[in-house]
């Protein structure tokens, strides 16, 4: 009895000491503050472990065909090179300013993070085009974008890390005849 | 008067959604018109199988097909033009746009 009663203490201490710091204000919010290194690691943590369960059940269709590199190029250049750069750019204001700083896809250190395989990579590339990131800067594109096109982006994020500039630039140009769909 | 007021108060909520739908449609992020670099592309070592090749290919034989048909139906248009021109006056092939059409053959 007398051990339950000090757990109970125990956590209503913690509970109000952690409603006094919510409400303080001194924790700060600032992106050019970086979080503690246990804060990170605790967002780090949920966040790849909420993202590797959403996506473990996607079905990754064949992504080689060369209408997808075209079709997901200019998409890319437009929604998604600005912060995550591409071949020639090393940042961007974007880049820089985001916390935490987005990947640079360009580079493709992204693909490899997790140690997963390259299917379970694009399954997790698919999830986050579409569904977006919370408190991160990454938008969900699944309200305006249907699955065909997030795909065809998932497929050129496999080559990304391989282009040189010259064939970023033909691959992701977007001239007015193809102008399908959009 | 009553219904009136009503109907106005539904009705600016209504073109704000409207706006906001507009607002993001896909295509207002689409930078259009952006020509591909065909020229700078390297062609040693090209592999044909490779997606990537296969894509830079593709969108190259369509841009230079594209200009192609634009430069035709340029030409078709001028040509039509020099017709009309020469219905229009029988005196027109002495005249020095006559000569700059028939140059124009010469591309």
């Amino acid at each position: 009895m007398k051990c339950v009663k000090k757990l109970l203490l125990v956590a209503v201490f913690t509970a109000v000491a952690g409603a006094a710091f919510l409400y303080s204000g001194v924790y700060p919010v600032g992106a050019d503050v970086e979080h503690q290194r246990w804060v990170y690691w605790l967002l780090e943590t949920l966040r790849e472990r909420s993202i590797a369960r959403a996506s473990q059940d996607i079905e990754v269709p064949a992504l080689d065909a060369p209408e997808l590199l075209l079709a997901g190029g200019p998409d890319y250049n437009e929604m998604c090179a600005s912060c995550h750069l591409k071949p020639g750019k090393d940042n961007s204001d974007l880049s820089i300013g985001l916390y935490p700083a987005p990947p640079n896809l360009s580079l493709g250190s992204d693909q490899g993070q997790s140690g997963d395989d390259a299917q379970s990579a694009a399954a997790r590339q698919f999830w986050i085009i579409k569904h977006g990131i919370k408190a991160s800067g990454m938008p969900a594109w699944g309200p305006t974008h249907d699955d065909q096109r997030i795909w065809a982006m998932v497929a050129f994020l496999q080559k990304l890390p391989d282009l040189t500039p010259v064939q970023y630039q033909i691959l992701t140009a977007r001239s007015e005849s193809d102008d399908h769909g959009h | 008067m009553k219904t009136s007021k009503n109907t106005c108060l539904l009705a600016f909520p209504l073109l704000l959604v409207t706006l906001w739908a507009v607002a993001h449609d896909p295509s207002e992020h689409a930078e259009k018109n952006v020509k591909p670099d065909c020229a700078a592309m390297d062609h040693d070592g090209m592999d044909n199988n490779d997606p990537v090749m296969q894509a830079m290919m593709k969108k190259c034989m369509s841009e230079k097909s594209g200009s192609d048909d634009h430069h035709d139906h340029d030409h078709d248009h001028d040509h039509d033009k020099g017709q009309q021109d020469s219905a229009a006056s029988p005196r027109a092939e002495d005249s020095p746009a006559s000569d700059e059409h028939s140059g124009h053959g010469d591309h």
